[in-house]
């Protein structure tokens, strides 16, 4: 035994000599030799000699078109036989939809919602004749299952009958083998790691900056006149972890200028509550805790809130929800969350005389859809890919279309349901240290509050939005974006 | 200040104690069916969430009372399922060791509940809340201390806990049926002997312990947010550490190890962040054990505590007369059919490298690349599993440390990935063999427990360091991996080099695991097999083959978990090393075979070419005439009978402990053995008779 081991020893030695005389592939992105790679990244100029202009929506911009005619000054109907471009036909462009169904571990819904946003938003296009005499038509959906989404992403790139893909779950292994492959991926950007630095990749609100104090939850507490929170985040997850330590450096840093403060920081709660939070939430009465800023999911928000009603101090805490702006779910909570803050990621629901908004409820509810976050994700990632599309011209293909993206969508709105997106800068992640090469414009977020079981306004405008680069105290501007 | 911490203190208690009761009724029920069956049952939470979902559709979807909803999920279902598993598989299985019925248990607590939402057409909906069996149970509350109140639906907790561990308690001690139940564990067939009825004895413990399981699902399911599966699975590891007080035959410490837990656990959570806030040497041990506590507690009790080490699974004492597992099939083969069956491998394996390097799309180059590496890790299984008989459900983090390591080293110090790789398999093997040094003494159902328990201490501490998981970096851009280059050979240029790479490296392992079988080490640790103190007894030291056993098998799985990351140009984490992962791996192997290579590639191809190939029909589309385009409507196959199929492939491991496809070679081997052995004698024969003549 000791001469094999001394065998097995030596061999190991040999192998390890001979790697350590060899590298790494430099093309960490190449998936295959018959794929052909067609990443187009945008010339990243100095931001400091950028135009001036090039943050207003009413420059060049295809959200300038009227919603509900499509844009008069872009030809649309002209029809260019098209060969070789994956998934167009003379009749139809199709596409793909890769999302969580099966084994969701939030019980949320996910793709058969995003699908939903998808297919109404695609009804409303066709509606208006199609894109360049052809119909837009979801191709093929895949269910990733939780645990299959690289494995399906590669389906979608050996099948090479669908134009682009969109994508929703809770997983994103397959982004990098999409972009890759140069097929554009539309999807709901909650994956950051995943997205960062993939210029084929548009997650629905640029690549979000996970360590980046921001203002929202600052302004929640002055708004509540709350002076004392704790910030929660679960420890498993490093995305959740690091959320809740960026909370608190945001209270911190808003401290003089609000009179708030941070009591403690929990950024090592267990996935899933399982053993309650009784002991930290009688800690909280200790220690005079008056808001919640929360990095947890939305079945742990209902148990925190179940909790502070059992220890009868509902009234006096305000929860602030990241993940919880969830029409069904709340309305089964009945009046569990009254007076908690909810941020949504788009123009909200409730601001019904948007234009966007109103647009979205009549095509999503002829698809019998929900009024649900997902369906709204999808609807957004749909009209992101037809302008992106219209833009490109009749003789579009994948690389124009992200080409024309990257480069012409500097300030992209989704018609108002978003602040402005520059698709030119906003592939790769901001940094605290540096907002702005890679970040928004303008720092701004909504907020709703929920009553009785539903949402309601806060402001009468959706937006409320900060100067990106002087991080100094000031009361935000309420605005709608068009 | 004394007063205070009083308060506290007896405020944490009563804070701990709803968490604890759930604890205590799971640790009950573990309890309950291995003193009836022999069983560590895995699948409790399984069972225990199918009867809550079924009172939650009744109550909720057909507006049912509480009394029908709860006749039917707990006192119909629950024991029709019970029956359903003793008289298909455990019946068969009373005299198999605790480890094979650990095995199917864990194959069923991933197929039952899937194949109940399927019948049931049952799905999970956030933010419905299952309600209890009180009306109001959630709702209205009692503060009897005026410290912390209880709801209604606790209180039901707390007296059926209680009055369960009574009334269990006195079935055994005090009935004849009782007895009978736990005379059929230790050994059916001594019993049977004595003219009790073993098989109707053990379906009646069957029913009973799936009541129980029934009945404390639908009193736990009212904590939860959403009535979901894994959510039970989550809740049964954790309450592990109350059964492993009671060592899985004591109602009334499984019921105090369950409060107890609880109780640990808020005062973990009442005091140690405050004194972490004084004295921050403490912070750390705060941070790392509040997600970890269960686990940490639960190997803490399997190592540290004597009465774990003395005590012995159930096992029949008349098993001694059962003859010894038979030979590997391929060391009996005739040599013709060695001859035969080396030249169809050759043939077929010509045939599909000829499809893979010519002919397959990305996507199938993929797949047969991640069944490849698969296989690699698997063969982590055959040794430890295969070879030396010890279960360990922690090859997943074995593997992630290998993942890890090469995304550390190429991203820290742009160092080759293959170097970076046999760094990552040798510190993998360090921890391996410095695991099982605290695990020496303790064995079989045990052993697989602490070792799970190690899972999920790495799953929830060790992964979110910054110098294992990539902290900031990971955050920034993932835990990506590039591929290698080896001299002329970039194996990143191309997915089809990547494979030919797998290939090589699984064969080298192949061979070594091959070689490691038929050398000193595999004889020693087949000796331990056979018997540990008549190895001993001819100077082999278990201790030693042991550290070998482990450190062999965390090196090959830590390996083949730098090559799944190289292929994915990423670890993914939380799609391949997860400790539920490294279950289903586990289940797989020893289905189909846990002592052969070919049981280990052929668990790879079907882990991962399993649902492309067959639920999605694609082997239709390879025959003539069919196309995706007029497949069969029912597919592709919804992804869940994936997971009963699963479990219905545990199940072929209770007919054929040696494994599925060990026993098709061996039936194969035999018919073919039997023609050529008789066409040989009858050769020798003739030549005789040819010599005689010649004479």
């Amino acid at each position: 035994m000791h001469r094999r081991l001394q065998g097995l020893s030596a061999a190991l030695l040999v192998l390890a000599l001979f790697a350590a005389s060899c590298g790494n592939s430099g093309d960490e992105t190449s998936t295959d030799d018959t794929t052909t790679t067609t990443t187009a990244a945008p010339d990243e100029g100095d931001p400091d000699e950028a135009d001036p202009d090039e943050g207003d929506p009413d420059e060049g911009d295809p959200d300038e078109a009227d919603p509900d005619e499509g844009d008069p000054a872009v030809d649309r109907d002209t029809f260019v036989p098209l060969e070789g471009v994956p998934g167009v036909t003379d009749d139809e462009i199709a596409v793909a939809v890769l999302g969580l169904r099966e084994g969701n571990p939030l019980g949320t819904c996910i793709l058969d919602c995003y699908l939903t946003g998808i297919e109404a938003y695609f009804a409303y296009q066709n509606s208006l004749g199609g894109v360049f005499g052809r119909e837009l038509v979801v191709g093929d959906v895949f269910d990733d299952e939780l645990v299959q989404h690289g494995t399906k992403a590669l389906e979608i790139i050996a099948d090479e009958d669908t134009l682009v893909t969109f994508s929703a779950s809770l997983t994103s292994t397959g982004f990098g083998d999409l972009d890759a492959a140069g097929i554009p991926t539309y999807n709901w950007g909650i994956q950051a790691p995943q997205n960062n630095g993939r210029f084929n990749t548009f997650p629905h609100i640029g690549v979000l900056c996970a360590d980046c104090p921001g203002r929202a939850v600052p302004y929640q507490m002055s708004l509540k006149g709350a002076t004392t929170a704790v910030s929660l985040g679960y420890g498993v997850s490093p995305e959740s972890k690091t959320c809740a330590q960026t909370n608190a450096t945001a209270i911190e840093f808003y401290s003089d200028d609000l009179g708030i403060e941070v009591a403690k920081v929990y950024d090592e709660l267990e996935f899933g509550l399982n053993n309650g939070i009784a002991p930290q939430v009688s800690e909280w009465i200790e220690l005079g805790v008056d808001f919640v800023a929360s990095c947890l999911d939305l079945n742990g928000m209902k148990t925190i809130a179940e909790e502070l009603v059992r220890q009868g101090v509902r009234d006096q805490i305000t929860l602030q929800h990241p993940n919880t702006y969830d029409v069904d779910f709340v309305a089964e909570a009945g009046d569990l969350f009254d007076g908690d803050f909810v941020a949504a990621q788009f123009t909200p629901f409730e601001y019904t005389d948007h234009p966007a908004i109103q647009l979205y409820n009549e095509w999503v509810s002829q698809q019998d859809g929900p009024t649900a976050e997902q369906t709204m994700i999808g609807w957004m990632n749909a009209m992101l890919f037809v302008d992106g599309l219209i833009a490109a011209g009749p003789e579009f293909d994948r690389n124009s279309i992200v080409e024309v993206t990257n480069t012409e969508f500097t300030a992209y709105t989704y018609r108002g349901l978003t602040f402005p997106i520059d698709w030119s800068r906003q592939h790769e992640s901001a940094s605290a240290d540096d907002r702005v090469t890679h970040g928004a414009v303008e720092e701004c977020t909504t907020l709703v509050q929920m009553q009785g079981g539903t949402f309601v306004t806060v402001t009468d405008e959706p937006w409320l939005c900060w100067p990106q680069e002087d991080r100094s105290w000031v009361d935000p501007v309420e605005k709608t974006f068009s | 200040m004394l007063a205070s911490f009083g308060e506290d203190f007896f405020r944490a208690l009563l804070q701990g104690t709803p968490p604890g009761t759930v604890y205590a009724l799971i640790g009950l029920g573990f309890v309950l069916t291995y003193k009836t069956s022999g069983v560590f049952n895995l699948a409790f939470g399984a069972q225990a969430y199918i009867s809550a979902a079924m009172f939650f559709k009744a109550r909720q979807d057909w507006e049912w009372g509480i009394v029908p909803a709860l006749i039917l999920s707990v006192f119909v279902l629950a024991p029709l399922i019970g029956l359903t598993l003793e008289r298909l598989i455990f019946r068969n299985l009373r005299t198999a060791s605790a480890v094979s019925k650990l095995v199917i248990a864990i194959g069923l607590s991933v197929a039952l509940p899937a194949l109940f939402e399927l019948l049931a057409n049952y799905k999970p909906v956030a933010g419905r809340p299952p309600t209890g069996i009180v009306p109001d149970g959630g709702s209205v509350f009692y503060d009897p201390f005026g410290i912390y109140p209880f709801s209604r639906d606790e209180l039901a907790q707390i007296i059926v806990a209680v009055a369960a561990m009574l009334l269990l308690g006195a079935l055994f001690r005090l009935t004849a049926a009782g007895l009978a139940m736990r005379g059929v564990v230790e050994s059916p067939r001594m019993t049977e002997l004595a003219g009790i009825p073993a098989d109707r004895i053990s379906a009646l413990a069957w029913a009973i312990s799936s009541m129980f399981a029934g009945m404390a699902g639908v009193l736990i399911a009212p904590r939860l947010n959403t009535l979901i599966s894994t959510d039970f699975l989550t809740l049964v590891i954790i309450a592990m550490a109350a059964a492993a007080v009671g060592r899985l035959v004591s109602l009334p410490r499984a019921l105090v190890g369950g409060m107890a837990l609880g109780w640990f656990i808020a005062l973990f959570n009442t005091f140690l962040p405050r004194w972490s806030d004084d004295y921050t040497w403490l912070k750390p041990f705060q941070e790392n054990l509040t997600p970890s506590l269960p686990f940490v507690v639960l190997f803490g009790i399997l190592v540290f505590w004597p009465a774990i080490r003395r005590s012995i699974d159930a096992a029949d004492p008349l098993a001694g007369v059962d003859p010894p597992p038979p030979a590997l099939a391929s060391a009996t083969r005739h040599p013709l059919l060695t001859l035969q069956t080396r030249a169809f491998g050759v043939v077929f394996f010509s045939f599909i490298g000829w499809v893979a390097f010519t002919q397959a799309d990305v996507r199938w180059v993929s797949l047969l690349t991640q069944a490849v590496i698969l296989a690699t890790i698997y063969l982590s299984i055959t040794v430890i599993t295969g070879f030396a008989g010890q279960i360990s459900l922690c090859q997943g983090a074995f593997a992630a440390i290998g993942g890890f390591t090469v995304f550390q080293m190429a991203d820290r110090y742009e160092m080759s990935v293959l170097l970076a790789a046999l760094i990552g398999a040798l510190i993998a093997a360090l921890v391996g063999a410095l695991l099982s040094l605290p695990v020496l003494r303790i064995g079989g159902v045990w052993l697989a427990i602490a070792t799970l328990a190690f899972a999920f201490f790495f799953d929830a501490v060790m992964v979110k360091f910054s110098w294992v998981g990539g902290g900031s970096t990971a955050l920034l851009t993932g835990t990506r991996v590039p591929r290698p280059v080896l001299g002329p050979l970039d194996f990143g240029a191309s997915d089809r080099s990547f494979l030919a790479l797998a290939i090589v490296v699984f064969v080298i392992v192949a061979v070594g695991v091959i070689q490691l079988r038929e050398g000193t080490i595999g004889r020693t640790l087949r000796a331990l097999r056979g018997s540990e103190v008549a190895a001993e007894s001819i100077g082999i030291s278990p201790a030693r083959a042991r550290i070998i056993a482990f450190a062999v098998s965390a090196f090959i799985a830590g390996l083949g978990g730098a090559m799944l990351a190289m292929q994915q140009k990423d670890v993914n984490y939380g799609q391949n090393f997860t400790p539920f992962a490294a279950m289903f791996w586990l289940v797989l192997v020893v289905s189909l075979s846990a002592r052969t290579v070919e049981g280990a590639a052929q668990a790879g191809a079907a882990f991962v070419l399993f649902a492309p190939v067959i639920l999605d029909g694609t082997f239709l589309t390879w025959l003539p005439f069919i196309t995706e385009d007029n497949l069969p409507g029912f597919f592709p196959i919804p992804g869940k009978w994936r997971f009963v199929l699963f479990g219905l492939t545990a199940i072929q491991f209770a007919r054929h402990p040696e494994g599925m496809v060990e026993f098709g070679k061996r039936r194969a081997t035999r018919k073919r053995n039997e023609r050529y052995y008789a066409r040989d004698a009858e050769r020798a024969a003739q030549a005789a008779a040819e010599a005689g003549m010649a004479t």
